[in-house]
């Protein structure tokens, strides 16, 4: 029988056999609505096929592609980083990475669906198995996905079998014998005797080696459908890396999200603390900063080559239809970064003393940016004839560059309050990052799909069945993670209480004094 | 310069890259493949629990960092 702290399973085990809450009950509800909304408009697309869509000529990769492509980046938040932490030995990762391992095998799941509900036809997909020729990108990435899933769920279930077998030995009193069965038959009879540890450590060493490459390949391999296509905007060497950073930095504004609602519901502030989000939000910041510079070096080839079947995709981006989404994407990453890096650095005395960091000032901005937006919108949808001036280009960018400083200006005031509570700062940034990073895949797809090389341009609107298949898809993504977290602990128990020991040991160690030079 | 098709390696390399079914191929022997490791890793540590002595809750690195012989 295994023995378990009482803290620990007060904590991490009792409530996993609670009688489940009203809130739990509520939110399923919704969300088992939502999916179910969701399949009825799938089905109705299976039978009056891919015209439901937004979808025609020769715009046929759109919304499915893009949430493709986002799912399968938001996965590498778990596996990779939970394999990087485990082979560089960041002890600060254990409370973390089962949330992390959890997220990358139910967003692999929803990612690879994607790809069956783009294809319409569904009894066509043994034909790509049949026909699948090696040349084929496509090809590559059945491979590699097919690799990261089973590999994922590995990587998620070494850990997970000596827990398993503490709740089984630890099961509180009344509980269904299916629960019991359950935990019996998946903890396969773990015992933690010395060969049993000795054998998963190395089996988890090794899987934490083998994932990364594979998860590399994933996203550069899905980033190669694209780029090894003459289409223009996506023939880039740069993509590889430039999908692999966006993965992981979308995969680690999903874990802060995932990992700071596990927090607040099972109570968890004393093992996710706050140094878990210092150290993650420092990977955080560095990622940012890349993404920023990938996102520049990707754009600048097609602005300095100009050439006339490129310069569209660039231009749609930064004055055409797709300004909108790409502008707004910038501004998520820049707030983002902003909160990440400004508001930690702030000094107390220096908040205080200075006017644009009061809450007052907060206030002033905020009215003061509602009016410019007012201001900015109004004309394109009524004809108002006094404010027909702020229509005018010279007007409209006054107004564009006032409204920008009223937005730093209300960060800057907002600051000392996200310097005060970092952990909601942190998640604000990540929900930023999170809807960034859609905006990112919809403005690599949508632009170069709307503007291909023998057609001088076209549009997209996404339908209803596409952004309810959508809403269906992240609703489905939640709800495997509510079910999964109300079957199994949302922190590795065994890690934790390993790291504890350690932590205690390293707390006995004397460190000397430097070494006094000179007198 | 024209491809050196003459030389075996690269109707080789022709054939595995444009022969319809192939590449499935590759997925079922590498899923395979990925399944028969993780099962076999799987069994190996079940077949663990038979070895007699004490067991622990968690590991230490003292525990692990040492052979299984020892």
């Amino acid at each position: 029988m295994l023995r378990i702290d009482p803290e620990y399973k007060k904590k991490l085990i009792d409530p996993l056999f609670a009688p489940l809450d009203l809130n739990f009950k509520l939110s399923a509800g919704v969300l088992l609505a939502l999916i179910g909304w969701g399949a009825l408009l799938y089905f109705r697309q299976i039978f009056l096929g891919l015209g439901v869509t937004g979808m025609g000529r020769p715009v046929y990769w759109s919304m499915y592609i893009v949430n493709f492509i986002f799912f399968i980046g938001i996965s590498h938040a778990g596996t990779l980083i939970s394999a990087i932490l485990r082979v560089t030995g960041a002890e600060w990762r254990r409370p973390i990475t089962r949330v992390a391992e959890a997220i990358t095998v139910f967003a692999l799941i929803i990612g690879s669906m994607q790809i069956l509900i783009d294809m319409g036809r569904i009894d066509r997909l043994p034909f790509t198995v049949i026909f699948g020729r090696l040349q084929s990108p496509i090809m590559w990435d059945i491979i590699s996905v097919t690799l990261y899933l089973l590999g994922s769920v590995t990587y998620l279930f070494l850990p997970l079998m000596p827990d398993l077998a503490i709740i089984r030995d630890n099961l509180p009193p009344g509980v269904p014998e299916w629960r019991r069965k359950f935990y019996t038959i998946l903890s396969l009879g773990w015992r933690g005797t010395k060969a049993q540890w000795v054998r998963l450590e190395k089996a988890i060493a090794f899987m934490a080696v083998f994932i990364i490459p594979v998860a590399v390949s994933v996203h550069s391999i899905i980033s190669w459908i694209l780029a090894s296509t003459l289409q223009p905007g996506w023939h880039s060497t740069i993509f590889g890396p430039y999908f692999v950073i966006g993965a992981i930095f979308s995969g680690i504004g999903a874990l802060f999200i995932a990992m700071t609602a596990v927090r607040k519901v099972f109570g968890l502030e004393k093992y996710i603390a706050l140094k878990q989000y210092r150290y993650l939000g420092l990977l955080f910041i560095a990622m940012n900063a890349i993404w920023f510079y990938f996102t520049f070096a990707e754009n600048l080839g097609i602005a300095t080559g100009q050439q006339t079947y490129e310069m569209p995709i660039l231009a749609v981006k930064l004055w055409g239809e797709f300004a909108p989404t790409f502008w707004l994407m910038i501004a998520c990453m820049a707030v983002a970064f902003y909160i990440l890096v400004v508001p930690p650095m702030l000094k107390q005395q220096t908040a205080q003393r200075t006017f644009v960091f009061q809450p007052r000032f907060a206030r002033m901005s905020a009215i003061v940016a509602a009016v410019l937006v007012g201001l900015l919108v109004v004309p394109n949808l009524v004809n108002v004839p006094f404010l027909a001036v702020s229509g005018t280009t010279v007007a409209a960018t006054v107004l564009w560059i006032l409204l920008i400083l009223n937005v730093l200006g209300f960060l800057l005031s907002v600051s000392q309050w996200l310097k005060a509570n970092p952990v909601t700062s942190i998640v604000i940034a990540s929900a930023l990052v999170v809807v960034g990073m859609w905006l990112e895949r919809w403005n690599i797809v949508l632009p170069t799909v709307t503007h291909p090389m023998l057609v001088s341009s076209s549009t997209y609107t996404p339908s209803l069945t596409e952004i309810s298949i959508m809403v269906a898809s992240i609703s489905g993504f939640m709800l495997m993670f509510m079910i999964f977290f109300k079957l199994f602990p949302p922190i590795s128990i065994w890690e934790l209480a390993e790291g504890n020991i350690i932590e205690q040991a390293q707390s006995r160690v004397v460190i000397p004094q430097p070494e006094i030079s000179g007198d | 310069m024209n491809f050196p098709m003459q030389y075996p390696i690269f109707q080789f390399f022709h054939w595995l890259v444009n022969t319809p079914g192939v590449g499935s191929a590759i997925v079922a022997f590498a899923g395979t493949a990925s399944l028969l490791f993780y099962f076999l890793t799987l069994r190996s540590i079940r077949a663990g629990k038979d070895e007699r002595g004490v067991t622990y809750t968690y590991p230490t690195p003292a525990l692990h960092e040492h052979s299984e012989e020892e």
